[in-house]
């Protein structure tokens, strides 16, 4: 009886089969998918982890036992999405020829992560130096590829010769003005679905020769 | 640099840990010097940092890498 206790409870603490190992990642993953949700609707500093944990239906406890500060899982969290926004970016970017195109997949790439982006641009100066750096890194990503697009449009003289970094950064500037100002730029839309295409041209016609 | 496909990778070789741009072209891995100060001049380059402020963030990133992680302050 005592064994056949002990196999129930062990069967409801491990469903499906899982291994202690799996499922503690699988619960390791629900806690960074739900944190990343939660921090995309309620902002980055506003997100507690008590709202996480019961938003994850753990307990607070169990989410330390994963992650042992906030900044932890916050880290975690930003290095997570700066992989998924590196590889979508890839997709996207790698056949692409030309700033215009390059734009296009920066755009797309971004509109399929708006809100937590958009959390991003705004609240990203007051985060934690490490967080603020990955956010950095991950613009790495998109200056790789203007660059070799700028160059190439550069030598056909399409674009006029600007050096790279303010290219990157009017860009920037421009696409993280309407992002922070989403709610007032295209509300309940995505802002990128709405003023995306208009962003491009108005850039495009800035930087041609 | 994230690692997505074998030319990422040092030597070409899906096996090898490092990035391409952090070795040599034998896959020696390069010194933590040379590796903070090609960083740090890319984001200089790439986007318009400071140089001394892109040094810090380098050397931030550096030190949550494997490779680095235990590094002392002297040593290279």
């Amino acid at each position: 009886l005592i064994y056949h206790s002990l196999y129930i409870l062990k069967a409801l603490e491990f469903p499906s089969g899982m291994t202690r190992k799996e499922q503690k990642e699988r619960t390791r993953e629900h806690l960074l998918q739900t944190a990343y949700q939660e921090f995309a609707k309620r902002g980055i500093l506003a997100t507690k982890t008590l709202d996480i944990a019961q938003a994850a239906g753990v307990s607070h406890g169990t989410l330390f036992v994963h992650f042992a500060t906030r900044d932890a899982l916050l880290l975690q969290v930003i290095e997570d999405f700066g992989l998924t926004m590196g590889k979508r970016l890839q997709q996207l970017a790698e056949q692409k020829q030309g700033v215009k195109a390059t734009l296009e997949a920066h755009l797309a790439m971004i509109r399929d992560y708006e809100p937590f982006y958009a959390q991003l641009v705004i609240e990203g100066p007051l985060l934690p130096p490490l967080a603020r750096y990955k956010i950095f890194l991950i613009q790495s990503g998109i200056a790789d590829y203007l660059e070799k697009a700028a160059k190439l449009d550069m030598a056909k003289g399409l674009v006029r010769r600007v050096p790279l970094h303010l290219m990157l950064n009017t860009w920037m500037g421009l696409l993280h003005y309407y992002l922070a100002n989403r709610d007032l730029f295209a509300p309940h839309q995505s802002v990128l679905a709405v003023r995306g295409a208009e962003l491009i041209d108005h850039f495009m016609n800035c930087i041609k020769s | 640099m994230p690692l997505k496909k074998a030319e990422d990778h040092s030597l070409g070789n899906p096996q090898a840990i490092y990035c391409r741009h952090c070795t040599h072209p034998d896959g020696r891995l390069k010194s933590y010097n040379q590796i903070l100060e090609e960083t740090a001049a890319y984001f200089v380059l790439s986007q318009g940092l400071d140089p001394q402020a892109a040094r810090t963030m380098t050397e931030t990133i550096l030190s949550q890498l494997p490779a680095w992680r235990n590094r002392s302050n002297s040593s290279s």
